[in-house]
């Protein structure tokens, strides 16, 4: 089949985890008050974000109900935390922090008017949460049974150089398993594996609707999903599990872009 | 007069200037009442220490927005009436003072009666779907005329923290 052909009949789906809607809301600019602040990934998430808006007719931007509600609820969240930690002058607090509120929630509608909310049937997600919740469950396992390759290769290397390759080789193994080890440090959250499950459930109806030629991603900064990247090394024991069982790639907005422009453009 | 009667009597003038089609300016002396009863509930909540701080933030924020669009009612009748022009602020008024007066009066009621957390979750939803509304009819302050009169320095500083907060709860190290 002709390349050109081939990409053009491909469809790209791309889920919205909560955490990129996240960080592209996260923004203040203000020229009055010489204001100009940022997540720290609001960049990356809003060139994504800015590739989907110019693409519009390809719908290719999507959330559920369960990603705009836990956004909405993690913003809100996030002032509760605040307010609890300190809350020193509660009439300037209580106004600076509504004002952030409402500023962070008018770019996030703006942001979800891009994209396409898709219902799902419940007790299929449902029936996938308990695939999803077995998957990490089976990580978890893995994260605890990892091998440490460090000692071995160390015995490799010059005597006077053991303890310096030793800790190279330490460092090297932390990372490349860091998406592992994380599982252990930070469970999933519920709504993570429900965020999972839908996607699932989605993919399902997309291939009966557009046959098989459909590639799905999940757009996230969450760990629990995309690469650990540190240091020139990557860590994706759950990004690739992910793929493998549910045909489903998960990746920062950077690269999920990148894949985008290579296929699309 | 009462919030309550005040908002009745409102819908009452707005459903009068719907037949009519004529903007009346009546209502801004309404609006300027119920603009400082928001004012007086949101002074109320910030002195309520005895409640969860959250708590009190929530019903807070919630009395604050309805402020905000019903100042941006008032700015948006009297300009009506200084050019003569078409009084979509009639239709659009109508559409949200529904809201308005469900979600004041839910406020309100809360200043004498106990706090159950469904309650709070009513008024954080039906504050979703007035600032939804409100900003679907033109009825809401544009982000950049909300901060406008703000304290830069501690703008900056509570968004850094909260920028910080949401980095925290949704990125692992």
């Amino acid at each position: 089949m002709p390349k050109l052909f081939r990409r053009c009949s491909l469809k790209h789906k791309v889920l919205f985890d909560t955490s990129v809607l996240i960080a592209a809301s996260t923004f203040v600019a203000s020229k009055e008050l010489s204001v100009n602040m940022k997540h720290p990934f609001f960049d990356q998430s809003m060139s994504l974000i800015g590739f989907i808006k110019k693409h519009l007719t390809k719908r290719i931007g999507i959330v559920t109900a369960t990603v705009e509600g836990q956004a909405y609820h993690v913003l809100e969240q996030a002032i509760r935390q605040e307010l609890q930690r300190k809350t020193a002058e509660r009439a300037v607090d209580f106004e600076i922090f509504s004002m952030i509120l409402n500023y962070c929630e008018n770019r996030l509608r703006e942001i979800l008017s891009y994209m396409l909310r898709e219902p799902v049937d419940s007790l299929e997600v449902s029936k996938n949460f308990v695939r999803v919740t077995n998957m990490y469950e089976n990580l978890k396992d893995r994260a605890l049974n990892l091998p440490k390759p460090a000692t071995l290769l160390t015995e490799a290397a010059p005597r006077q150089l053991k303890r310096l390759a030793f800790d190279i080789y330490k460092t090297q193994d932390e990372i490349v398993n860091s998406q592992l080890t994380n599982l252990l440090r930070k469970p999933v959250e519920t709504t993570d594996k429900t965020i999972l499950a839908e996607a699932i459930y989605l993919l399902n109806v997309y291939k009966q609707v557009e046959g098989k030629n459909v590639a799905f991603y999940i757009t996230s900064t969450d760990h629990h999903f995309s690469p650990v990247r540190k240091k020139g090394l990557e860590s994706r024991g759950i990004t690739d599990t992910i793929k493998e069982l549910f045909g489903i790639i998960c990746d920062w907005p950077r690269q999920i872009e990148q894949i985008l422009k290579n296929e699309i453009e | 007069m009462e919030a309550n009667d005040s908002f009745a009597d409102l819908i009452e003038r707005l459903e009068r200037m719907e037949q009519l089609q004529k903007v009346d300016t009546s209502v801004v002396e309404i609006l300027d009442g119920l603009i400082r009863k928001c004012k007086e509930t949101e002074r109320f909540w910030i002195e309520s220490e005895n409640l969860p701080v959250d708590t009190s933030f929530l019903l807070y924020h919630s009395t604050r927005n309805s402020r905000l669009v019903l100042e941006k009612m008032k700015d948006r009748f009297i300009m009506a009436a200084k050019k003569g022009e078409n009084p979509h602020v009639i239709s659009d008024s109508m559409e949200v003072i529904p809201i308005l007066s469900e979600l004041y009066e839910a406020t309100s009621l809360l200043r004498e009666r106990p706090i159950a957390p469904e309650v709070l979750s009513f008024i954080s939803n039906r504050l979703k779907t007035l600032r939804n509304v409100a900003y679907k009819v033109s009825m809401l302050p544009s982000p950049e005329e909300e901060i406008a009169e703000v304290d830069r320095a501690k703008f900056k500083k509570h968004f850094g923290r909260f920028a910080e907060t949401l980095q925290a709860m949704l990125i692992e190290a």
